[in-house]
């Protein structure tokens, strides 16, 4: 038996290893069985609803935080950002040609009724998923016979139809399934993105219960009763707005096995500032979870300086990038124009690089974001961490304001870019300080006024993705480590440039060609030609890069497991509650 | 007797004596409220005046201070979160409330003087538009039509001074048809009309000036009405569009740094709370003061 005294430096010693795990885990480490509360519930805000939680439609990150939870993929993300293997035994690996998957099947998962899955309910899923052609259907578009199905989009009961009776129209052929645990992919052509665009949560390559589904084909995700998925936990209730509940599922086929009995997600708070002050009543366990983690700055300043609560604050950068796009491209479609079209040569580019050598972004970052929750974008639009960062410092992040004013004098002077807007969405509040510091640095370092535009984020999506507007926000959250998830969703002909679904019109052979050269080679290779799209983005001068985000939390000490990483949420069921 | 009597005879009667207007600023003066309230509109005029030239720093220029900074010696109101100068934006922003609240109320008395004045001297069909129109407006809230029209119009100073002054024109217009309908019964207007005067005449040359007081009151008590509506549109984000400084703008960047700034938040509210005290004050002396029935 060893002396006390060596028993309580032990003990001593192994909680503070045990306290640095803890630190090391962000927020809480694993869901530890230490001291267990009695009751394990999970109480959390979210800011707004999620608009649904079915995966062929899913474009929110709330959506996807919630989904993450209760539904699985043939593979997944695990904390790290690896592909690991969730519904299939093994991540699978490419034929030779780089063009057939085979996913061998998990025999042991059940849906939470009870349904036993099989290959049939993967085919299913997918097809589903590609014939309504939601915002992530291209997810799948590298499956031979994607194309006929994303022409024939259907949706609703008729797609329910067509599918139980395998319509070819709603069929992609290069899916199949020769036994009830094996699923064969062919893909049309080599596409090194693909095992990363199915692993991404609650999007297209996750899977739903057919059975649950072909009642109500539209809302089935809304009612407990058919919102059935396979994972560790379920709906239990839900009241629009209001309120949403999941309990554990008993006997779950996975691991690690849920701790918590049951997680209450608020919905009815919709200001984050009063989510906090709740937060700090003990109204809640957790603020910043399911896609809200962008908390006002003003609250983390004061949270920071408080002695009790500044060490449950925890920052944490995201893989979301803001900066400002330019409509590069006027036609009938595009109505904006303005003065920095790409057919304008090398007088617009001139002034778009004006405009982007005009704003100080460090300055920016110390001012609206109070060097909390943002860093200055240096490195390209793709953030640190992320396959496709840039490892030299992005010229059109530098800060010059002689070189700026210099450049607008040469290129038609502030005549040349009078009655300019900047439009943005104010639903977020450093979206609104954004705004404001980029008039002031325009107006101060290029003597050039820029009326401000502010429109309700939904209309402003809709409108800059339209062309609408000469000078807007832009952002971007990645979706899965992969240049590609940049480079195909933003611009180039293939998204729809220059009139469907692009910010800033931007698209030239060029890119195009060397776009579909890289997605088609596996990541090592296409590394470098990723690079160089970056390089002509940045030689057409086609943004102007402000921050990348950090994401924040606030998580009461008796919360362990809880946290996040720069993609989403740790999952539920690596937490538990401890006696308080 | 024959000397009390003399006495009497010649005492001056100073009261009578007097005009309506003199004898209005005479009672003014003494109503002590109403004295505070021209005192401070006059010391927010000046500040108006100084900041169209002065400020201590830019009202626009970010990063002047270290952001949420509490008031001290260099920011005697302190900083907002861009790094801006408090005092020189609410200084600017006195700017911005009067001209709303004065602009507001010449398009309330170039709209609803007339309109008052015709229906109530026409009657007649006309009247009865006029009075429909009015319940109308009555009936639909205010800050509806105010909200759709700063919507459809976009949001802009000139653009919130129509908005206001759509939704504030009919107390006028009610108010002077209320008035020109007593004033045309009376003898000397029935003198003015047997002399042969044309009606444009007798509207502006005689009733006009009669209804002047309430006319008056009713447009002082008007000012605060539409600066505390500008500030309310502000604080929705659908008032005067940034960077221009307001009070209900500031006020509302304000609150919900209330916390960790609070100077943000007050030094606006009680800047827009004082002047809306000083012009209620003043409109209650200018209705006292104005009012024939009060005169001693």
């Amino acid at each position: 038996m060893a002396p006390t005294s060596f028993r309580i430096l032990k003990t001593l010693a192994l909680s503070a290893v045990a306290s640095l795990a803890v630190v090391a885990c962000g927020g809480g480490g694993g869901g530890g069985n230490g001291n267990l509360a009695s009751d394990q519930t999970l109480n959390f805000p979210i800011l707004g609803d999620f608009g649904t939680l079915d995966p062929a439609t899913a474009d929110a990150e709330t959506d996807q935080e919630i989904q993450q939870n209760f539904q699985d993929g043939l593979v997944r993300f695990d904390a790290n950002l690896n592909i690991v293997p969730d519904l299939a035994t093994a991540v699978p690996s490419a034929s030779s040609d780089g063009l057939t998957y085979t996913f061998n099947l998990r025999k042991d998962v059940t849906f939470s009724n009870g349904d036993t899955f099989t290959s049939k309910d993967v085919l299913f899923s997918w097809n589903r998923a590609a014939a309504y052609q939601g915002a992530y259907a291209t997810n799948l578009s590298a499956i031979q016979g994607y194309d006929t199905v994303a022409k024939n989009k259907k949706a609703g009961k008729d797609l329910e139809a067509l599918l139980e009776a395998n319509d070819p129209s709603v069929t992609m052929g290069g899916l199949t399934a020769p036994d009830p645990y094996t699923v064969q992919v062919k893909l049309s052509q080599p596409a090194g993105w693909f095992m990363t665009a199915i692993a991404l949560s609650g999007s297209t390559g996750w899977i739903v219960d057919q059975k649950a589904i072909k009642n109500d084909p539209d809302n089935w995700w809304s009612n407990p009763a058919t919102a059935i998925g396979t994972g560790p936990f379920k709906m239990v209730s839900y009241t629009p707005k209001q309120s949403v509940e999941f309990d554990a599922v008993a006997n779950w086929w996975g691991s690690p096995k849920p701790t918590l009995t049951k997680v209450k997600i608020d919905i009815s708070v919709t200001n984050a500032s009063t989510a906090i002050t709740k937060y700090e009543q003990g109204g809640y366990d957790i603020v910043g979870y399911g896609g809200y983690s962008n908390l006002p700055v003003a609250d983390i300043l004061r949270i920071k300086n408080t002695s009790n609560e500044s060490a449950q604050l925890l920052l944490h950068p995201k893989v979301r990038s803001y900066w400002v796009s330019f409509n590069m491209v006027h036609d009938a479609s595009r109505q904006a124009g303005g003065p920095f079209l790409l057919s304008g040569g090398d007088k617009a580019k001139n002034l778009r690089l004006a405009f982007a050598l005009a704003v100080d972004k460090n300055a920016l970052v110390q001012t609206v974001c109070q060097g909390i929750v943002c860093t200055p974008a240096t490195g390209g639009l793709i953030p640190p961490t992320l396959i496709g960062h840039m490892d030299s410092v992005d010229p059109l992040s530098k800060f010059d304001a002689a070189q700026a004013k210099t450049l607008l004098q040469q290129n038609g002077g502030a005549s040349a870019v009078a009655g300019l807007k900047y439009a943005y969405d104010p639903e977020n509040p450093l979206n609104v300080a954004t705004a404001q510091f980029l008039q002031a640095q325009w107006q101060q370092n290029l003597g050039v006024h820029v009326d401000l535009l502010p429109v309700a984020h939904s209309p402003f999506i809709k409108a800059r993705l339209k062309g609408d507007y000469v000078l807007s926000r832009d952002g971007w959250q990645a979706d899965y480590n992969h240049p590609q998830d940049w480079f195909d969703n933003l611009w180039g002909t293939k998204l729809g440039c220059p009139d469907a679904g692009c910010s800033t019109g931007y698209t030239t052979k060029a890119y195009d060609d060397l776009q579909a050269k890289a997605d088609a080679e596996p990541l090592d290779q296409a590394k470098a030609d990723y690079a160089k799209l970056n390089q002509m983005l940045i030689d057409d001068v086609v943004y102007i890069p402000l921050y990348y985000s950090v994401g924040a939390f606030l998580i009461k000490p008796y919360v362990k497991g809880a946290g996040t990483n720069s993609f989403f949420d740790n999952f539920w069921n690596g937490i538990s509650i401890q006696s308080h | 007797m024959a000397a009390t009597a003399a006495a009497v005879v010649t005492r001056p009667i100073a009261p009578e004596q007097a005009s309506l207007w003199s004898d209005a600023w005479r009672r003014l003066r003494r109503n002590r409220l109403a004295l505070a309230g021209v005192i401070y509109l006059t010391l927010v005029v000046i500040v108006a005046l100084v900041s169209a030239v002065w400020t201590p720093y830019s009202t626009f220029q970010v990063g002047v201070g270290i952001p949420y900074a509490a008031p001290n010696a260099h920011h005697l109101l302190g900083v907002d979160g861009l790094g801006r100068d408090t005092l020189s934006r609410l200084m600017a922003g006195a700017q911005i409330s009067l001209i709303v609240g004065i602009g507001t109320q010449i398009l309330v008395l170039a709209v609803g003087v007339p309109i008052g004045l015709a229906a109530g001297y026409f009657r007649g069909a006309f009247d009865q538009v006029v009075t429909f129109l009015i319940n109308l407006f009555y009936g639909i809230p205010d800050l509806l039509v105010a909200l759709i029209l700063v919507f459809l119009l976009g949001p802009s100073l000139t653009n919130i001074i129509i908005a206001i002054a759509v939704t504030r024109w009919m107390d006028m217009a009610r108010l002077v048809r209320g008035q020109t309908l007593s004033l045309r019964e009376r003898e000397f207007i029935e003198a003015a009309r047997a002399a042969g005067a044309k009606p444009a005449k007798i509207l502006f040359g005689h009733i006009l000036p009669n209804a002047l007081g309430p006319i008056i009151v009713q447009a002082t008590f008007g000012v605060p009405a539409a600066i505390l509506f500008e500030a309310f549109l502000s604080f929705l984000g659908l008032g005067v569009p940034p960077p221009t400084p307001t009070w209900g703008g500031m006020a509302a960047e304000g609150i919900v740094t209330i916390r960790i700034s609070p100077a943000m938040v007050i030094a606006p509210s009680i800047a827009l709370s004082l002047t809306l005290m000083a012009f209620n004050f003043l409109g209650d002396g200018l209705r006292d003061a104005l009012d024939p029935r009060g005169r001693r």
